[in-house]
Formats: structure tokens, C-alpha cells, sequence
């Protein structure tokens, strides 16, 4: 089996686990919002959207407490500055990444185009990978730091093996780039991995069968990856999803109060 | 309840067509019917059966984490 066989075998079962947890915790708490939502509001009862049952919160919440995440900020600056740090650095590199795989590897077969295969696009999106892969690899290092330091007190608050996985994800992904550009040292692009292409040079220095670990190691970062993605939903991150749409729900009144105080600070 | 059948339906019927699309978008990569292409098939066919058995059998609906969503409506009303 080649490497591409491998590859999209655990897409499709990676997928469908992340799928499966998709619809335990994102579904179904949807549709369990949507149904209370609705409820209190056929009452009459406390307010709720003025999006009759959609259970999507207004959007000066999801600026407050998704983008600039200030309830976060209250408790501590260095917790806001690391949860920044993964939070921009991972959907940054998650949706340059998307970029790139969908014009970069596959648009390609059907459309003629140069501009994300060999022009400025792919350019841009390496030089925005490598920049949010760095931010991303700074903040989860921060994280894990702090999580061993401070073991007692975070251990009930971070999910140690959840971090070091995206950790692993992010390194192993430097890792591979640099692999790449030790086999092709003339990629007009190298100057775009500013992290990477350093890396490989300094990898070049090393006595090591640098070309035949080239494949190993993609495989072990694809693995490592779709593992983090088929994790994603049964862990904390689902906080990611869930936790902006379940505001619809906490952000008004007495219960949004409470739910903050006592529910949601634990997710963070 | 929250959840209904035809929701479930729904959802595995997506499930389902994100599968054979993926298949799909493996033959440009993997040769269609060699050894690799029948493991990418084995896959999707193993994945589809445990996501219906998942979505139909296993997850219990009637609760999210310890919340019964009876609770958590009641809960909601008490406090406002």
C-alpha cells in the first residue's frame, strides 16, 4: 500500500470518528438548544434571540468572548495571551491550510490554473502557514510550560494529552516541510518557510538518512493530524463550536451568570 | 424530544455522501481497483457501517453529558 492509499484510508475513517462526535457533542447539543430555545420562548419566559429559534448568539457576544475572548483576559494575561496565541495561530493555519489543499492539490485537476500551484498564492499561503504554524507552536509550548509548572492547579482545567497531541501535529508538520525542502533544496519558495527552511538547513548538517525519513515522517504527521481532528469533537476543544452557539442560551440574564461562574470558566 | 428521525436521517445521509466523495476524490491520487484503492474502499465501507450504527443504536440522545434536556429546560425557567 502506498503512502496516498494510507493517507486517504485515514481521512475516511478519521473523518467519519470526527463525524460520529460531531453529532454527540455538536448535533445534538444544537438541537437540544434549539428545542429550549424555543420552549422559553413559546412560555414567554426569559429572552431569548431575536432569532426566533436559532440557536446562534448576537454577534457583539461572539466579538467579545470569541474574538477578543475578554472573559479569559479577566482572569489572567498570560492565560489570554497563550489561549490567543493557539486560538489564531490554530484557525489561521486551519483555514490556510484548507486554502491550500483545495486550490494547491485539487482544483488543479479540474481547472488550469498556475496562481496556488506555482505563482504569488502559494507563495502567500506558505509564508501564512508558517507564520500561524509559529504562533501556534509558541502558545501550545507557553501552554505546556504552564501546565507542568502549575500541574496541581491546572490539571482539572487543561487537558495536558490534548495539548501535547497539537503540539506533536504542529512540530511534526515543521518537521516534514523540512524534509521537503532537504529533497528539493531549489524550491523557488523556500523563502517563504522562514521557519522550516531554516530547520533544514540545520537538519542538513546532521548525519541522518534525511531522504528516506522524508515519507515516515509525512506519515506520522498525517497520522498524528487526523488523530487531533477525530479527537477534536469528544474533547475540550469542542469549546471551539459549541461554546459560542451555547451562549444563545447563557448570555441574557440570572442563568448566564451562573452558567459563566460555574460551567464555562472550567472549559478554558 | 430534542432529536427526531428524520434529524437523524439527515445527519447520516451526510455522513454518508462526505464518504463517497472522499472515495471519490481518492482515485485522483490512488489508482481505482489496485490494492491501495480497495483499502480506501474496505475503509469507507467499515467507517459507514459504524457511523449508522453509531447515530442509530449506540448514541443515546436523550442526553448530553448527565443533562436531560427536561432538566436543563427546567433548570432555565427556574433561574430566568
Amino acid at each position: 500500500m502506498d503512502k496516498f492509499a494510507y493517507f486517504w484510508s485515514l481521512i475516511i475513517v478519521g473523518g467519519t470518528v470526527f463525524l460520529m462526535g460531531a453529532y454527540r457533542n455538536v448535533f445534538l447539543k444544537l438541537c437540544f438548544i434549539r428545542w429550549i430555545n424555543r420552549k422559553i420562548r413559546e412560555e414567554g419566559g426569559a429572552k431569548v434571540e431575536r432569532l426566533e429559534n436559532t440557536p446562534i448568539p448576537e454577534p457583539a457576544t461572539i466579538v467579545r468572548e470569541a474574538v477578543f475572548q475578554k472573559r479569559i483576559r479577566n482572569r489572567s494575561v498570560f492565560l489570554w495571551l497563550r489561549h490567543c496565541l493557539i486560538f489564531f495561530g490554530f484557525t489561521a493555519i486551519f483555514a490556510l491550510d484548507c486554502i491550500y489543499t483545495v486550490f494547491g492539490h485539487y482544483f488543479h485537476h479540474y481547472f488550469d490554473y498556475t496562481y496556488f500551484t506555482s505563482g504569488a498564492g502559494r507563495a502567500f499561503l506558505k509564508a501564512g502557514m508558517e507564520l500561524s504554524g509559529a504562533v501556534l507552536l509558541v502558545g501550545l509550548t507557553a501552554a505546556l510550560v504552564h501546565r507542568v509548572v502549575y500541574a496541581e492547579r491546572e490539571r482539572t482545567l487543561v487537558n495536558l494529552n490534548l495539548v501535547l497531541l497539537l503540539w506533536v501535529v504542529t512540530l511534526t508538520g515543521f518537521l516534514t516541510e523540512a524534509c521537503r525542502l532537504i529533497g528539493e533544496p531549489d524550491d523557488p519558495f523556500v523563502d517563504c518557510s522562514f521557519v522550516a527552511g531554516p530547520l533544514a538547513s540545520a537538519l542538513r548538517g546532521i548525519d541522518a538518512p534525511w531522504h528516506a525519513l522524508a515519507t515516515p515522517i509525512w506519515i506520522l504527521h498525517a497520522t498524528v493530524t487526523v488523530a487531533f481532528f477525530a479527537y477534536l469533537p469528544f474533547s475540550r476543544f469542542v469549546h471551539i463550536i459549541a461554546a459560542p452557539i451555547g451562549r444563545s442560551i447563557t448570555q441574557d440574564g440570572n442563568y448566564g451568570r451562573l452558567k459563566r461562574e460555574r460551567v464555562t470558566e472550567g472549559l478554558l | 424530544m430534542p432529536i427526531t428521525n428524520k434529524m437523524k436521517i439527515a445527519y447520516a445521509s451526510v455522513v454518508l455522501l462526505i464518504q463517497v466523495y472522499l472515495v471519490y476524490a481518492a482515485t485522483l491520487y490512488v489508482t481505482p481497483w489496485s490494492a491501495g484503492f480497495l483499502c480506501v474502499l474496505v475503509a469507507a465501507a467499515a467507517s459507514a457501517a459504524g457511523a449508522l450504527y453509531y447515530i442509530f443504536v449506540v448514541a443515546r440522545d436523550n442526553e448530553i453529558v448527565a443533562y436531560n434536556p427536561q432538566t436543563f429546560l427546567e433548570e432555565r425557567r427556574r433561574i430566568g
